[in-house]
């Protein structure tokens, strides 16, 4: 009934997934690249299918967190719900996404939450016909592929409007980048974070939206969070912020987490960078446009838990404290960098820089990290180099007059159990990984018996 | 002794990290028990160009480019007065392409450079992107850089300049001829970011001398300790042009 060609497509793909799964890979992509060779209609034929039950979320940052915090939501008010939870954002993933989450029989009560690569989404947006897309924010990322982050912008905002007429974009009111490209005629709904406790003091971080994009003109700040995210306005037209429907207040730091009110809702994620608070607000939007009730949302965003590898806190063998973390731009990287300081244990620092294709060839953003800020903790007693580019980090760190205390230890692993096995006992060991070495040191660890950090073993905060 | 810096449209030309390369003059001077300054210089802003030993421009977006490109229409002549005073200059990427003649868009519009390098640029399709190994001749001595490039304009150079380097790995300023950046005098323009001077301390080094000659001070600079530099050198020479 779907075709010969598609269902032809999605048996090829069926089959491939299972050899690959045979010789021990995970196939993420090979499938649905095969199956597209087949029938290149094929995601139109998931559109129809589905029927506007799929929401898009793409953005620089943020976008596996968001989409992970989305997939909870919805699973707890009962849907069945398919996600590309492995980060395989591209066409040929998200293929493989549906032709293995999708059930002809029961698809009526499936969901599809699909996180979106920038540069995929303009090719997808026209045949899954999404319910809703979110936009999380724009920063410099992987220039290597895109050559400039306006490129970027512009490739979104043109996806936006092939967007169907009734779908609901969902946009941070707090980038001018993004709010930049809603699209007209569309349904926009916009959440925001209006608390002042995080009116950053510098100013001096990578801004990459300073001006404004309907008129050139210099954005003005009256409050500034981080990156170009705050309370912006163009004196010479009328782009300004615009007023978002929801909101987080209240916001505040603790050490095992950030804390914050979503109207009479309180929110909890277990890990303190203001980021997560965009992304909580992101999946929380997205799943009103899905009808999820509110006592799931009362209950579930009490404590939200943010995805694998991302400032997750893990306890190693010899019961160690650390912290893991992505990092993969200025902007996340100079975030981390203020949840270091807010660390009332002492710490150290390993610090993991990769040029794999994942990664980004291009290593240069860490010239744009604010890693001078590090001179303001005096307990810091060494910085841990690894990866395939250690050394470009451990120059940088020399002309921030830090290489006194800089070591360099290859490969990765090796250096994280260096790191773990001479930390003073108190101190606390930061993880600071690029993509491609992240998962492998947090298997490490957990196969060496380390533990992820269970809420019942945090210490509480009121 | 002091040295002068100038940051030219930090706030605009500051796509690629390229304040890498002030933080690095700045600091291998202060090194040396030099006192550097850093002056940002940005659209409004018209100081005398030549009181700087050394100015350093970074590359930008299309928008923010053509901003520039207007406003160094009028510093034209302000900047020749530098050159001649011995000024030295450090062009990366866009600020290097506006410093010649002309960029010409794969549209076919042509945005005016000031001439200050004999160079033209044409706007191509297909971007030119990845690491560059490149051999540079530094006071008759044969130096590896290494460095990143991301551009899609293809710089010709004119009668009147010299190429900065032969690339043996990469694409270099067209990708036709082998040929990277410019060196016209005390001018530099090149397309490598990573920042340039990151890696590659004996350029760095290089262009602190000739600022420093400019005011009749010979100096001899005293070595630093670049073994850092130079196994990272090694590393990547090896991977990137060894192991092909």
């Amino acid at each position: 009934m779907y075709g010969l060609r598609f269902q032809a497509a999605v048996l090829a793909a069926k089959m491939t997934k299972k050899l690959l799964t045979l010789t021990g890979r995970k196939g993420t992509t090979l499938p649905g690249q095969i199956a597209l060779r087949i029938c290149p209609d094929l995601l139109a034929v998931y559109g129809k299918l589905l029927g506007q039950r799929t929401v898009f979320i793409t953005g620089t940052n943020g976008k596996t967190t968001t989409s992970n915090l989305l997939v909870h939501f919805l699973r707890q008010d009962g849907r069945n719900v398919i996600s590309n939870s492995l980060g395989a954002n591209l066409i040929q993933g998200i293929a493989t996404t549906l032709i293995e989450g999708v059930n002809f029989a029961r698809h009526q009560d499936q969901a599809v939450v699909l996180e979106v690569d920038e540069a995929t989404i303009g090719n997808v947006i026209g045949h899954l016909q999404p319910k809703a897309v979110v936009v999380t924010n724009f920063f410099r990322d992987q220039m290597d592929r895109y050559g400039e982050l306006d490129t970027v912008v512009d490739m979104v905002g043109r996806a936006l409007k092939k967007a169907p007429n009734n779908t609901t974009v969902i946009l941070n009111a707090d980038d001018p980048l993004v709010t930049s490209i809603a699209p007209e005629g569309k349904t926009v709904v916009y959440y925001g974070i209006e608390s002042s406790q995080f009116d950053s003091e510098s100013h001096s971080e990578v801004r990459d939206g300073k001006f404004c994009r309907q008129c050139g003109g210099n954005l003005q700040y009256s409050l500034y969070h981080y990156g170009q995210l705050g309370f912006y306005d163009c004196p010479d037209c009328d782009f300004t912020r615009p007023i978002p429907s929801v909101v987080a207040e209240d916001v505040a730091l603790h050490a095992e987490g950030i804390r914050f009110q979503v109207g009479s809702v309180t929110g909890f994620i277990n890990s303190p960078a203001l980021y997560n608070v965009y992304n909580a607000l992101a999946a929380i939007t997205a799943s009103t446009v899905f009808g999820v009730q509110d006592e799931v949302l009362v209950r579930e965003m009490g404590y939200m838990k943010t995805q694998l590898g991302r400032m997750e806190r893990l306890t190693s063998a010899g019961g160690r404290n650390l912290m893991l973390t992505l990092v993969k731009n200025p902007t996340g990287f100079n975030e981390v960098l203020k949840v270091v300081e807010h660390e009332q244990r002492p710490v150290e620092l390993v610090i993991i820089l990769n040029d794999r294709y994942a990664d980004g060839t291009d290593v240069s953003w860490i010239w744009d990290t604010n890693i001078e800020r590090l001179h303001q903790f005096a307990d810091l007693r060494r910085i841990y180099c690894a990866g395939t580019r250690a050394e470009d980090f451990a120059i940088r760190l020399r002309y921030a007059d830090l290489g006194s205390i800089t070591e360099i230890v290859e490969p990765d692993i090796a250096c994280v159990e260096q790191a773990l096995r001479d930390l003073p006992d108190g101190h606390m060991l930061y993880i600071l990984s690029t993509y491609t070495s992240l998962y492998n040191i947090r298997d490490h660890l957990l196969n060496q018996g380390g533990k992820e950090l269970a809420p019942e073993n945090r210490a509480s905060v009121s | 002794m002091h040295l002068k810096i100038a940051h030219l449209y930090p706030d605009l030309l500051d796509l690629y990290s390229d304040r890498g390369n002030v933080i690095i003059l700045q600091k291998r001077a202060e090194w040396r028990g030099l006192r550097a300054t850093v002056d940002e210089i940005t659209v409004g802003h018209e100081p005398d160009l030549s009181e700087y030993d050394i100015l350093v421009m970074g590359g930008g977006m299309d928008r923010e480019q053509g901003i520039v490109a207007g406003d160094l229409q009028k510093r034209r002549e302000n900047l020749q007065h530098a050159v001649d005073k011995g000024t030295v200059i450090v062009a990366i990427c866009g600020g290097y392409q506006l410093l010649g003649n002309y960029f010409e868009t794969s549209g076919g519009q042509r945005i005016p450079g000031i001439g200050l390098l004999d160079i033209e640029t044409v706007g191509a399709k297909v971007r030119m992107v990845g690491n560059v190994v490149a051999e540079m001749e530094i006071d008759g001595v044969k130096t590896n850089i290494i460095g990143y490039e991301n551009h899609s304009g293809k710089t010709y150079l004119g009668k009147g300049v010299q190429p900065m380097m032969k690339v043996i790995k990469g694409y270099g300023n067209s990708g036709e001829d082998k040929f990277e950046g410019v060196r016209q005098g005390t001018v530099f323009g090149t397309y490598l970011h990573g920042p340039l001077l990151a890696k590659n301390p004996a350029l760095a080094d290089h262009m602190i001398s000739l600022a420093l000659k400019r005011k009749d001070l010979s100096v001899q600079l005293e070595g630093l300790n670049d073994e850092l530099e130079a196994r990272t050198q090694q590393k990547l020479y090896k991977r990137l042009v060894e192991s092909r």
